[in-house]
């Protein structure tokens, strides 16, 4: 009830509203173009919130997130041009009806069943977190070790479908992470005799870098976006009828939105595809997908969305991020000086419902510019690369000077703009080294307190259950990830 | 690139990198303070685990390796591995232009150092109205500048200018 209590205080703040709608304006936005994925949108504002009380920091970060789902469906519908990923499967059949001049059914239909999935999400968010993060509460450093292993496995199994590539990864993330003080004895690692790296590499650098920076130096030797939108599209909400034919397609997207959004690495792009082909099983009309049908557009902008707010989940409750975005999000977390996970609610409990108040007000707000949108969308879209490069490194590099007006950290943003390009190039996925960065603190001090308490014993990693069956499922995730792997190839082979 | 080559140069790379990781950790010296496992000891095996998958990407290009000795001419404006030269050319150029502007930084200041940048880039990527171009070049840096400086009062750096003006 003092949760409940505590959310619909935050409705009443401000700077929380304020935050909400600003932050869903630039999302839709930033979603809107295709080279802005909803991270890199984050990405952007990331060092600007550093000065901002949490709450509204972080309601303004999962603002944009929410925003950047419905954008990213806008040029897909209009222009065959999904603006994020999990927009790919709303281009199969919103395209399709506006080539019959239903482009703002279709928009409407994208924005009700975005609204739905959100605040669906939000409902799963707030029922199962503090519940999974009671039960992270018990945990020994022996388990947060182990936690911390189950964390890395999964994603390096998961995020970009191949082991080695995400062991490789998540190598990296580690090795960034030892940079600075030892946590036991404070002696300097890796430091290479700079006074700047003494603190250690901030995450948020790492972020910014990795996904703004890269995102642009990929972009700049890539062809013009797609251009040519329907800028006079009228938005039009489903009447009744049409609402009672896209609840079951929506229901389906909201359920695997859900399980999707929860497991880490899967995210909403997968959501999405499998929401579209679930929806298109258990239609009463399958012959009309991929020609126009309204469920086509409904089950995938419903999953994509309850993503947002489900992919928080493991976040929140034990501290994994679990996508791009949740871990642009920890970043925010992490410059306010707060670590999420099961201590979270005891430590900082009104930033969490804060979250919450302000990710309904997100949703809402979602659905009020969305109405009004449109034409600004449409309009920047149609703006020239060019100029929009330009302007975006120009915030990217102003943002990384005025988190600690620091010149260095600029040069440091550069360079690891430069590793994300050759990780790109080498097609290693980003996600493992993000969580290797942000958890490699976890798992070294978690892995020598255990030490510590046990006399240098590893046994104490097997005798405690938790750790036990953590580890367990750390390994039979692994080698199945890894005979999968196996399987795909030799199947090829075939 | 095909997979076979990205997944030798990554191995390789990779070992590469945890030989010296390695090396680098085992020369830590450890403070009085130290527990049983080190300053050292995590990072080593951070850096023994990142070449045993290094090795282990690079034994698995060695099967298919046989299948993919194809001795194919690369096609103009492309390198041996097939990868279009270009958007790797455009890449470092652009990131010249932002090395550029972080040398700039301290010394001009924020308001020309970013229209520069803005102006720059916006060039380099394409952009050829030049009163466009300048447009937003000139307006650009002090729009920023009392964005941040007025609205979210982060100072920036104002270079060498009063040096130079003599204050």
């Amino acid at each position: 009830m003092d949760s409940f209590l505590l959310s619909l205080s935050n409705l009443a703040s401000g700077w929380v509203v304020v935050a909400a709608f600003a932050g869903v304006l630039w999302g839709i936005l930033g979603g809107a173009l295709p080279g802005i994925s909803p991270s890199i949108a984050m990405a952007l504002l990331l060092p600007f919130t550093v000065g901002m009380d949490p709450t509204t920091a972080l309601v303004l970060l999962a603002s944009v997130y929410v925003g950047a789902e419905y954008g990213g469906s806008i040029p897909a519908i209009l222009i065959r041009t999904p603006g994020t990923n999990s927009a790919s499967a709303t281009v199969i059949d919103g395209y399709e009806m506006a080539k019959q001049g239903r482009a703002g059914e279709a928009l409407g239909i994208s924005l009700m069943s975005g609204l739905i999935g959100g605040l669906f999400g939000l409902l799963v968010l707030v029922l199962a977190t503090e519940s999974l993060a009671k039960v992270a509460l018990a945990f020994t450093p022996a388990a947060y070790f182990s936690l911390g292993i189950l964390g890395l496995s999964v994603i390096a199994g998961l995020a970009g479908g191949s082991m080695l590539r995400g062991v490789i990864a998540a190598s990296i993330g580690l090795m960034i992470a030892f940079i600075g003080s030892d946590p036991v004895s404070g002696v300097q690692r890796f430091t290479f005799g700079s006074a700047d790296l003494l603190d250690g590499v901030k995450p948020i650098l790492v972020m910014v870098g990795l996904f703004a920076v890269t995102e642009m130096l990929v972009q700049i030797g890539e062809p013009p976006w797609a251009q040519g939108g329907q800028a006079s599209t009228q938005l039009k909400l489903p009447d009744w009828a049409m609402s009672k034919r896209l609840f079951k397609p929506q229901a389906i997207g909201a359920v695997i939105g859900t399980i999707e959004g929860v497991t880490p690495g899967a995210g909403g792009t997968i959501a999405a595809f499998m929401a579209y082909s679930e929806a298109k099983r258990w239609s009463k009309h399958p012959e009309e997908f991929g020609k126009g049908s309204p469920e086509g557009v409904a089950a995938p902008e419903s999953a994509n969305n309850v993503v947002t707010a489900t992919a928080l989940v493991p976040l929140l409750s034990l501290g994994i991020p679990g996508s791009n975005s949740a871990a642009i999000l920890l970043g925010g977390f992490l410059i306010h000086g707060l670590q999420p996970g099961p201590m979270l609610f005891q430590k900082a409990p009104e930033v969490v419902y804060g979250l919450y108040g302000g990710l309904f007000i997100a949703n809402i707000a979602m659905l009020l510019i969305g109405l009004v949108i449109l034409g600004p969308c449409m309009w920047l879209v149609n703006r020239p690369k060019p100029y929009l490069i330009a302007f975006i490194l120009a915030l990217v590099m102003s943002g990384v000077f005025a988190i600690h007006q620091s010149i260095f950290e600029c040069g440091l943003v550069l360079a690891i703009g430069v590793l994300g390009y050759g990780m790109r190039l080498l097609r290693l996925p980003v996600l493992p080294l993000v969580l290797g960065l942000v958890l490699g603190y976890l798992v070294e001090s978690n892995y020598r307190r255990s030490l510590l308490i046990s006399g240098g014993e590893h046994s104490i990693f097997l005798t405690d259950p938790v750790s036990a069956l953590l580890l367990a499922i750390a390994l039979v995730l692994g080698v199945y990830t890894g005979w999968k792997e196996f399987g795909s190839r030799m199947k090829a082979e075939l | 690139m095909n997979d076979i080559t990205v997944d030798r140069i990554t191995g390789a790379l990779g070992v590469v990198l945890a030989s010296v990781y390695v090396l680098y950790a085992r020369s830590i010296e450890d403070s009085m303070l130290a527990d049983a496992v080190g300053a050292a000891g995590v990072p080593t095996g951070v850096g023994v685990m990142l070449a045993l998958a290094s090795l282990a990407l690079l034994l698995k290009t060695l099967r298919s390796a046989a299948d993919d000795l194809t001795d194919e001419m690369p096609a103009p404006g492309m390198d041996a591995s097939g990868v279009s030269r270009r958007p790797h050319a455009m890449a470092a150029g652009l990131l010249a232009i932002l090395a550029v502007y972080v040398a700039l930084l301290p010394v001009l200041g924020y308001v020309p150092s970013i229209g520069l940048l803005i102006g720059a880039v916006a060039w380099f990527a394409g952009a050829r109205q030049l009163l466009s171009v300048t447009a937003c070049m000139v307006l650009a840096g002090p729009l920023l500048w009392l964005m941040f400086d007025w609205a979210l009062e982060i100072r920036l750096p104002v270079g060498l200018w009063p040096q130079w003006l003599g204050r």
